[in-house]
């Protein structure tokens, strides 16, 4: 029987954003006969987006703080120095690991990291195979560990490719006007020749490994296009208006180039497989900023050119049991590990954190699970002693990572390295705890990184480093007595859960640190001012910066918030603008394409409503808002059917039960049931354990309806806390927790199947976990104005006006919310019709109520004497 | 260095100078071979 393989390429950094128009101008027909062949979708990253932390969770399954790579390098197992991370650091079994324990053999090149080699069944190249000095009259040895066998060295050693055998007919199809290259001051030459010849390197293995070696699973990886982005983005088009002109035009077709180049490798990988066995995924673990978000000034911060990492990377997949021609969804890269083990049919770990992409096969099986691969016993190809490195080829690597930007040059002093290095494992930790939303394990390390004391610079280091270097970059920022670590990003992250966490006072404190300490690394901090106060109620004020913010400089994120500000004042036609003008800035970001499908529904512009919420769903299918949105906006156009398929799916996507979309189709389901059967009146119906409503403006005969339902026979949920006045002379019937509800509600449970008073404004607070059945108290505006005057006090015949303005659009909002709320029912009662016509307004109530109430009783509690201030 | 020349020599089917690198070992240590050789040949034109 022939074995069925599978070979993953890993594209790091390669992003849809550059390869649609290539593909659709037929320059990437490599990846285009794939797609052809297979699905193609996003993947999701992860943060901190950093390329070791996630090509390890490719392949373990499982996120950093499971697999133990924290980040670009490491402290040295003796404590004495740092180094770059290595197969060592990785805690978790990788896929070739358990290949091997299951008796299946791997080819592995260029994966990052795979130093040094494990000895699994099959072959492994590993990141240091492709590191050479850009010198040619430096020697590259290749140092022990790099691959395994051992003797499979002779056979591969001369396919290093090396910067200096790059020539001219290699630069131009990426570099067309290189000859305007004044080589004395740019060193592009030099980035692009290394970069080229790494990954020709890794090429060259893998179709040696492909061509020579026996394999069920193959995986290389290459790190062309992210190398590319990082040194070539900038001058991509469209041109940025601080890049010269010059610069712009040789550089400018450096990235595409890359991706082209990288198709063409594609070809070649793709010719030397056996098409019916084996199933290619081909995927990056980011995208890249490619458009207004580059950042042309890197801030310095803690491996800064990962900020243009894109939230989305790629996936593509072909195979014999891989869907054809078709986008898949939601994928993530803890996803990939599972996803392959199934299609070998074996168990995926209960530990690992992802699962099996079933919608890619065109026959999925049913996966099977053990609870961990890391408890197995027996044979994994893995390292016996893992101490076992050459700092010699390390110093390579890290001289790399430093001119990526992704590590700063590690301080002469070893002690000063080593401190830096562990606060920041333990600050990525934080994130990707954060990430998990684990916030308690995340402020935990940021509280330990915060409070630690750390070594203070003195001016004697500043001038010696100054000394040695004149352009020295080790203090840049720093002044003596300074420490040798910078709080400012631990306070950032701890401002930025604390905002999460609705912990507005600590998040202010957080705020206030972070502005006293922002000095070195200058973070703008709008975007948590404006959170701020919209959390301590001061959303005004909060629009008021966002727009002053958005005339000095315009960014989609500001035009978004102050889109969900205008949302909440109800001004849905200036939403309607921000929410635009977002999207002229990010066109692809689903969350704006939902906020404006959201705001389209409430100006009842159903069909576009409808485009930007397949769109939203399109760009992020696990989105469980925009699909309940496309359910309220194809239940308005009438298309009940596909409204109820969206609404189930909002409920099958939500973490946590989405209750507003299964109120929403038990709402489809009544409608339908009431459509087909004989008594086609039934309006209302009795729910279970719903909650009865008291609600209106102050003033408006909600204590009178109180009284009445209880006597009915609803009671009510009261605490008595305030006592019958001269006002109410028969109560008030109110629940002190009311007046908190916007930060409480778990004591709604209480009020099932009873009545409560809510005055008109919280209403919007109320849990959407439950049924509510609301009578709203109407009153003609000016007797409720002049009895409220009355009760404090005040002058009646002079009525404030702005109090009237306030009313009206009160009772505009609540119309708008109970519109919206797919679990809530109301009526509105007048306060005059049940003083002169309590019958008829009882019947009303008691067949909205869908309760046997006692009408007699109801009526008893009317006093019209109390009917004090008529118009 | 002459893609042509390279492309007489090899059976394999080239686009050029990135082809040869994106086919992978065996254009390298094909093209190699002859870069040496043509280096060589300058040297010697050049005594």
């Amino acid at each position: 029987m022939t074995k069925s393989k599978v070979l993953l390429i890993g594209w790091d950094a390669a992003d849809w954003k550059i390869i649609g128009p290539l593909i659709a101008k037929g320059e990437m027909p490599s990846l285009k006969s794939l797609i052809d062949r297979g699905v193609y979708g996003n993947m999701s990253t992860m943060n901190p987006p950093y390329s070791p932390m996630l090509w390890s969770t490719v392949a373990t399954g499982k996120t950093p703080d499971k697999h133990g790579v924290l980040g670009f390098i490491e402290i040295l197992p003796n404590l004495k120095g740092i180094r770059p991370v290595s197969a060592s650091s990785r805690k978790s079994r990788a896929l070739w690991n358990i290949f091997h324990n299951q008796g299946l053999k791997s080819n592995l090149v260029g994966w990052w990291p795979s130093f040094p080699a494990e000895p699994i069944k099959g072959n492994i190249v590993s990141d240091r195979f492709q590191k050479v000095k850009k010198n040619p009259n430096e020697k590259s040895p290749i140092i022990r560990g790099t691959v395994h066998p051992p003797e499979l060295l002779k056979e591969i050693s001369d396919l290093r490719f090396f910067p200096w055998e790059i020539t001219e007919a290699h630069i131009l199809p990426f570099i067309p006007n290189a000859a305007g290259i004044d080589q004395e001051k740019d060193q592009g030459l030099h980035s692009f020749a290394k970069i080229i010849s790494e990954n020709v390197s890794v090429h060259a293995a893998s179709t040696f490994l492909q061509r020579e070696k026996d394999w069920d699973f193959m995986a290389i990886y290459y790190d062309l296009i992210d190398h590319f982005c990082h040194a070539f983005m900038k001058f991509h088009p469209p041109k940025q208006s601080a890049i010269a002109d010059n610069l712009y035009n040789i550089y400018k077709d450096a990235v595409v180039g890359a991706y082209k180049f990288q198709d063409m490798m594609l070809g070649r990988t793709l010719d030397l497989i056996d098409k019916e066995n084996t199933t290619v995924i081909v995927m990056s673990d980011h995208g890249y900023e490619s458009g207004n978000k580059r950042i042309l000034k890197m801030p310095k911060v803690n491996a800064a050119p990962a900020m243009e990492h894109r939230q989305f990377g790629i996936f593509v997949a072909a195979g014999p049991n891989i869907k054809k021609n078709e986008k898949v969804f939601g994928l993530g890269l803890i996803d990939v590990c599972p996803t392959i083990l199934h299609m070998y049919g074996l168990p995926i770990g209960k530990d690992m954190d992802g699962k099996v992409a079933l919608d890619i096969f065109k026959k999925p099986l049913k996966p099977h699970y053990i609870d961990s691969w890391e408890t197995v016993s027996g044979d994994f190809g893995e390292h016996k002693d893992t101490k076992e490195q050459d700092t010699l080829s390390d110093q390579e690597t890290m001289q790399q990572l430093i001119e990526l930007g992704y590590i700063d040059k590690p301080d002469d002093k070893i002690e000063y390295a080593i401190i830096k290095t562990s606060c920041d494992l333990k600050f990525n930790l934080a994130r990707v705890f954060k990430g998990k939303k684990d916030f308690e394990q995340a402020k935990k390390l940021l509280l330990e990184l915060v409070e630690s004391d750390y070594p203070k610079i003195t001016q004697n280091e500043i001038d010696e480093a100054l000394q040695k270097d004149p352009n020295s970059k080790q203090f840049e920022g720093f002044e003596a007595g300074d420490s040798i670590v910078d709080k400012t990003e631990y306070y950032v992250e701890l401002l930025s859960i604390a905002i999460s966490e609705k912990k507005f006072d600590d998040a202010e404190v957080y705020l206030n640190i972070v502005k006293t300490t922002n000095k070195r690394i200058s973070i703008n901090l709008s975007l948590f001012e404006i959170k701020l106060l919209i959390g301590k109620g001061k959303p005004k004020k909060a629009l008021e910066i966002l727009n002053k913010r958005i005339e000095i400089s315009p960014k989609g994120h500001y035009w978004f918030e102050a889109g969900k500000l205008y949302m909440k004042f109800n001004d849905f036609e200036n939403a309607k603008k921000a929410f635009e003008h977002a999207l002229t800035f990010e066109i692809d970001k689903a969350k704006y394409h939902q906020a404006l499908a959201n705001c389209l529904v409430r100006l009842e512009d159903y069909e576009s409503a409808t485009d930007h919420a397949l769109t939203a769903i399109e760009l992020v299918k696990y989105f469980p808002e925009a699909h309940y949105t496309l359910g309220e906006a194809l239940e308005k156009l009438g298309d009940i059917e596909n409204a109820k398929k969206a609404y189930e799916m909002a409920s099958k996507l939500k973490p946590k039960t989405h209750f507003r979309a299964e109120k929403a189709i038990e709402n489809i389901n009544e409608l339908s049931n009431n459509q087909s059967s004989t008594n086609k009146n039934i309006k209302y119906k009795h729910r279970k354990n719903q909650i009865t409503i008291v609600s209106g403006l102050p003033r408006s005969g909600t204590s009178l309806m109180m009284q009445m339902l209880h006597h009915g026979g609803v009671s009510a949920l009261t605490d008595d806390n305030r006592k019958p006045d001269i006002s109410n002379p028969k109560g008030y019937f109110e629940y002190d927790p009311v007046m908190s509800i916007h930060k409480d509600n778990l004591w709604l449970k209480k009020a099932q199947n009873k009545s409560l008073k809510v005055v008109a404004p919280l209403l919007k607070f109320l849990d959407p976990k439950y049924r509510y059945k609301i009578v709203f108290m109407n009153r003609d505006l000016g007797e409720l104005v002049k009895s409220q005057q009355k009760m404090i006090g005040k002058d009646t015949q002079n009525l404030p006006t702005r109090l009237f303005e306030a009313y009206k659009k009160q009772l505009s909002q609540v119309e708008i919310w109970a519109n919206k709320e797919p679990g809530v029912e109301i009526i509105y009662v007048d306060y005059k019709n049940v003083i002169n016509n309590p019958d008829e307004e009882i019947k009303r109530i008691t067949n909205f109520l869908s309760i046997d109430l006692n009408a007699d009783l109801m009526k008893e509690c009317i006093d019209s004497s109390l009917y004090r201030n008529k118009s | 260095m002459d893609d042509k020349e390279i492309r007489k020599t090899n059976e394999i089917s080239i686009k050029g100078s990135l082809g040869i690198l994106a086919y992978g070992d065996l254009s390298i240590r094909e093209w190699r071979k002859i870069r040496q050789a043509h280096l060589k040949n300058l040297k010697n034109d050049k005594k």
